[in-house]
C-alpha cells in the first residue's frame, strides 16, 4: 500500500522526465539542440510559482475543478493498473480523460478552448480501436484482468505477437495522447494552446502534473498488456523506448488536420474490425 | 485565501501518507486508501502550488531612474 504511494510520486517525476526525452528526441531528429529533458519538470515548477487567478469569462468551478479531476482520474487508473485490474475500468478512465479534455476547453470561456474542446470531441474516434482492442484481448486470453493478460502471457508469450493489429491499435491511441502527437489536434497551434490555453499558473502546472500520471499509466499499460509484467527497471526501460519510437513519428509527421486526423483513425479501426472477424469468427 | 490553501495543503497531505500507512497495516481496505488517494491526492498538489505562487498584489514598481 505504502508501494503505491511511491509508485504515484515516481510516476509524477517518470511522466515529467519522459515528457523531456519525448522533446529532446524530437529536438535532435530535426537536427536542433532541444530542451534539457528535466525541462517539464522547470515547466511545471515555473508554472507553480506564477502568479495564477480565474478568468472572468470561466466558470470559476468548473476552471478549478477539472484540474483536480484530472489529476484524480489517473491515479485511478494507476492503481487499476498496478493492482491488475479491469481493462474495462482503464478504458473506462480513459474515456474520463476525453470528457475532462472537453470540459477543461468549455470551462475557460475561451473561443481557443472551445474549439480545442470541440475537437476533443472530433477526436473521440480514437477511442473505438481501444473497444476492438479490449474485446481482442478477451477473445485471445478469455479475461478482462490485467492479472490474468499477464499470467496468460507468462504462459503462452507475449500478446504482441499473437493480437499485432491490436497491439497497433493500441499503439495509435497511446501515441494520441503523447504531447506534439500528429493526431493533437485540439491543442494544434491555429487555436493557440486550445482547450489548455486559459489554464496558466497553477492550474497549468496541476494539469502538466496529471499528465505525466496519464503518459506513465498509458505506457506501463501498453507494455503490460502486449509485452507482460517485467520488473520496474525492465517496465520502465521498454516504456522509454516505445515511447522514443513515438518520439521519431512525432518528429517526422506535420500535425494533421481535424478531418484527416479522423479519417486515419477510423481506418485502423476498420483495420482491427477486420482482423477481429477473422480471427474471432472465420478461423 | 493562503491560510486556507496552506491548511488544506497540510491536511492533504498528511492524509495520503496516513491512508497508506493505515491501509498496510490492515486498519482500512485498499479501496478505501485508493478513494482517499484519488480525493486528497490532487488537492495536495493544487493546494501545495496555490501555497507557494506569486502573490497576486502588485509588486513595487522598480526605481526607473531619476
Amino acid at each position: 500500500m505504502i508501494l503505491f504511494l511511491l509508485y504515484l510520486l515516481l510516476a509524477v517525476f517518470t511522466g515529467l522526465l519522459y515528457h523531456g526525452i519525448h522533446r529532446k528526441v524530437i529536438a535532435r531528429i530535426q537536427t536542433r539542440p532541444g530542451p534539457p529533458i528535466w525541462q517539464e519538470f522547470l515547466h511545471t515548477l515555473k508554472f507553480s510559482f506564477k502568479q495564477t487567478w480565474i478568468p472572468k469569462t470561466a466558470s470559476q468551478l468548473m476552471f478549478v475543478a477539472i484540474v483536480v479531476i484530472m489529476i484524480a482520474i489517473w491515479v485511478g487508473g494507476l492503481y487499476v493498473l498496478l493492482s491488475g485490474g479491469s481493462l474495462l475500468i482503464l478504458f473506462a478512465i480513459f474515456l474520463l480523460h476525453k470528457i475532462t479534455e472537453h470540459g477543461l476547453g468549455l470551462s475557460s470561456g475561451s473561443p481557443y478552448g472551445k474549439f480545442g474542446a470541440i475537437r476533443s470531441v472530433i477526436s473521440a474516434a480514437s477511442e473505438i480501436p481501444l473497444f476492438a482492442t479490449v474485446g481482442a484481448v478477451y477473445m485471445i486470453t478469455g479475461s478482462l484482468m490485467i492479472s490474468d493478460i499477464t499470467a496468460y502471457e507468462a504462459a503462452n508469450g507475449p500478446l504482441i505477437f499473437a493480437a499485432f493489429p491490436m497491439a497497433a491499435a493500441m499503439y495509435v491511441i497511446v501515441l494520441s495522447k503523447v504531447p506534439y502527437n500528429p493526431f493533437g489536434i485540439i491543442e494544434a497551434k491555429e487555436i493557440v494552446s486550445g482547450n489548455k490555453t486559459e489554464h496558466f499558473g497553477v492550474w497549468r502546472a496541476g494539469l502538466e502534473t496529471g499528465f505525466a500520471i496519464k503518459t506513465f499509466v498509458l505506457l506501463a499499460a501498453f507494455v503490460t498488456i502486449f509485452i507482460g509484467a517485467l520488473p520496474l527497471w525492465l517496465l520502465l526501460v521498454a516504456m522509454l523506448v516505445v515511447l522514443i519510437t513515438m518520439s521519431f513519428i512525432c518528429a517526422l509527421t506535420p500535425m494533421l488536420s481535424p478531418y484527416d486526423a479522423v479519417t486515419i483513425q477510423a481506418l485502423i479501426i476498420a483495420i482491427v474490425v477486420v482482423y477481429v472477424v477473422i480471427a474471432g469468427v472465420v478461423l | 485565501m493562503t491560510g486556507k490553501t496552506k491548511a488544506l495543503m497540510i491536511v492533504s497531505g498528511l492524509i495520503c501518507p496516513a491512508s497508506a500507512i493505515l491501509a498496510a497495516a490492515g486498519a482500512i481496505d485498499a479501496i478505501v486508501m485508493v478513494a482517499a488517494l484519488v480525493i486528497f491526492f490532487p488537492l495536495f498538489v493544487i493546494s501545495t502550488f496555490l501555497t507557494w505562487k506569486a502573490s497576486d498584489h502588485e509588486g513595487d514598481y522598480p526605481f526607473i531612474g531619476y
